[in-house]
């Protein structure tokens, strides 16, 4: 069954949630420590758990399909939960407040900007483009972080945008990235600018399992590599019976967006020997936590923080954003580190190991993201 | 003489072997426990945030005491015979020899007692006392070291708490105040100089954003001084967050056209009349 084909999933969140109410799955204290103790047998280099199979008969699992299926199904779910907080707002004349936010942890798609092409709703990108838009009744700005950069000379276009926008009769939905929010919180223009700041809910164990169980083909066959239980088997009380999915809640901080891609990291498959039980599992494992090394210089922590507020951009704009020069190699480090991607001059962040650079930078002392 | 043997004799419990082999166990494992601890947790907290590791420091000297605590109790009753009279008479001794021999040293030592309570400063805060300013490092028994920002390492002694003002920067959170003073020529917008000087602090990379930024202006006879005050989300980055904040600071009112103080000219002309030697008569 197709992904899209599904209307209707139990188990997962039915609406956002006001900024400030997001449940996390562990708090940011234990976050650290956790991670800090993974970083701890890291360095001890501590041999891993024992599995269930060995990991030379063990070939990673890619199934695109699957994966394609699952990212269909969970922008579906997100959108849906944009439709019921913004959909009636946006569209009706009646009246309301003018300016709405929404707010999200970093991820790869732009979910804001697909939700208003959906219902024709016109998005502002760059300040100029007001004018060609006065007179639409809500406009979408999706993205507040690509209106300024960290620099005393470069918040003047945002500052402009909202004042602007005092002057501009629709509604307004801006999106923004949760440390862009964490940075720009301190701006009384911002603040005041702004409005009812919304987000997505977190995603518990039985959110991800129903995602999981509904875009996959064969749920029955995923098996956890640590346990050797079936994932999503359940107990009479209708309770998972292996921990697997809290733990992948657990670790994604209830981002799905990221849960799901751990869980593709995660899949292999056992090379065939004749066992026909185990030809008939797919093995799921959590993906190990990335870290820096204890050695590695301040200057990466920055790095990783200017990227985290600014989101995607070029090489040359977030070394300008540095507290000092960007030594040669710095953004090549993270890439190998497997926190950064970068592509035609562009850094990204690799999703999949926000939890562990939000763990890093915590562990730093950095300010968080709040939610 | 008889009576004063004996006295001093029923002072103490009978000593046998076993109690000598239980003495020294305990002072061997309470050394231990001490020193496990002084090494382990200043290494543990090395990792964590700012928050954590003051509360990791701090229960150094705190679980210090209390080992202390627990040997003198274990101790005491192994080797005295503890009654009121004894116990007079071993108050009395004890007063007389500290009071003569090393009232220094007990001064500082209760000063370190009452030091652990009052919390004047704790490991990990950034404290100046007279001239020395840095963060504390460690808190022994008699005195206290900081290491300043030349990496010098001072040890004070605790007693100066009975005698100096103790200032803390931090007082046991994870942030402290830094202040980038700027002098700029009077008679320019004042307005626009706190806004540059506010956006420069609030746009820090080194930024507390927990934590308010505050511009202060002040009139001197020859200048106005802007003081930029804004607290680092590490307490460890205060000399860098204050670099930052002077250079971007200095850079910003530059480029914003805002003159900077000199000496005025009269002024010059005075000092350097004043410092050429008077003429031979």
């Amino acid at each position: 069954m197709k992904a899209t084909d599904r209307s209707e999933i139990i188990d997962l969140p039915h609406g956002l949630v006001r900024l400030g109410t997001y449940e996390w799955p562990r708090s940011e204290a234990q976050q650290t420590l956790g991670h800090l103790l993974e970083k701890f047998k890291l360095g001890l280099r501590a041999p891993k758990d024992k599995n269930v199979v060995e990991a030379d008969r063990l070939e990673k699992l890619s199934d695109k399909a699957f994966e394609r299926d699952v990212r269909a199904l969970l922008t579906q779910k997100l959108s849906s939960l944009l439709d019921r907080e913004y959909l009636d707002w946006a569209i009706s004349a009646s009246p309301g407040p003018l300016q709405r936010l929404f707010v999200h942890p970093p991820m790869n798609d732009d979910l804001l900007s697909a939700w208003a092409a959906d219902h024709d709703i016109p998005v502002l990108r760059v300040a100029d483009g007001l004018n060609a838009l006065a007179r639409a009744p809500c406009i979408v700005v999706p993205k507040l972080e690509d209106f300024f950069s960290r620099h005393e000379t470069r918040m003047t276009p945002l500052f402009d945008l909202l004042s602007c926008l005092t002057f501009f009769d629709g509604k307004v939905l801006f999106g923004c990235n949760s440390w862009a929010l964490r940075f720009l919180d301190q701006f009384e223009d911002v603040r005041l600018s702004v409005g009812q700041v919304d987000t997505i809910p977190a995603f518990d164990q039985e959110a991800l399992a129903a995602i999981i169980e509904t875009a996959s083909e064969n749920p029955s066959a995923f098996t956890s590599l640590s346990s050797g239980e079936r994932i999503l088997k359940r107990n009479d009380d209708g309770d998972l019976c292996d921990p697997f999915f809290k733990a992948l809640a657990d670790r994604s901080l209830g981002h799905p967006w990221i849960a799901t891609e751990l869980f593709f990291r995660g899949i292999t498959e056992t090379q065939g020997d004749g066992d026909d039980d185990a030809d008939n599992r797919i093995w799921v494992d959590m993906p190990r936590s990335g870290s820096l090394p204890e050695s590695a210089p301040d200057t990466l922590k920055f790095a990783l923080h200017a990227l985290m507020i600014h989101g995607t951009r070029d090489v040359a704009d977030l070394n300008e954003l540095l507290p000092c020069r960007a030594p040669h190699g710095l953004w090549s480090q993270l890439e190998r580190e497997g926190f950064v991607a970068v592509n035609d001059q562009r850094v990204s962040c690799i999703i999949r190991n926000y939890p562990d650079i939000r763990s890093e930078l915590g562990a730093a002392g950095f300010n968080l993201d709040k939610l | 003489m008889e009576d004063r043997t004996e006295r001093i004799s029923n002072l103490f419990n009978k000593i046998n072997g076993w109690v000598v082999f239980e003495i020294v166990l305990s002072i061997v494992l309470v050394w231990l426990f001490i020193k496990v601890t002084q090494k382990t947790l200043p290494w543990v907290s090395e990792f964590l945030p700012a928050k954590l590791r003051h509360l990791t420091l701090n229960s150094v000297p705190v679980l210090r005491v209390l080992a202390l605590l627990g040997l003198i109790l274990w101790l005491v009753p192994l080797i005295f015979d503890i009654t009121l009279q004894n116990f007079i008479f071993i108050a009395g001794a004890l007063s007389v020899a500290v009071g003569f021999a090393v009232k220094d040293l007990a001064s500082s030592v209760i000063a370190g007692f009452v030091a652990l309570f009052e919390k004047p400063y704790r490991v990990g805060d950034w404290i100046r006392i007279g001239d020395d300013y840095g963060e504390v490092i460690t808190i022994g028994m008699r005195a206290v070291q900081i290491r300043t920002p030349d990496d010098d390492v001072i040890t004070i002694s605790h007693d100066r708490i009975w005698t100096d003002n103790v200032a803390n920067s931090n007082d046991g959170h994870g942030t402290l105040m830094c202040v980038a003073t700027f002098y700029v020529a009077p008679n320019q917008e004042a307005h626009k100089i706190r806004q540059v000087l506010e956006m420069v602090g609030r746009t820090s990379p080194y930024l507390n954003l927990d934590r308010d930024v505050i511009v202060i202006m002040e009139n001197t006879p020859f200048c106005m001084v802007y003081k930029l005050k804004a607290y680092p989300f590490e307490p460890r980055k205060q000399f860098d967050f204050i670099t930052d904040m002077t250079e971007r600071g200095n850079s910003a009112l530059f480029d914003a056209g805002i003159v900077a103080a000199s000496i005025p000219e009269d002024l010059k002309t005075k000092r350097q009349q004043h410092e050429q030697p008077a003429p031979a008569s």
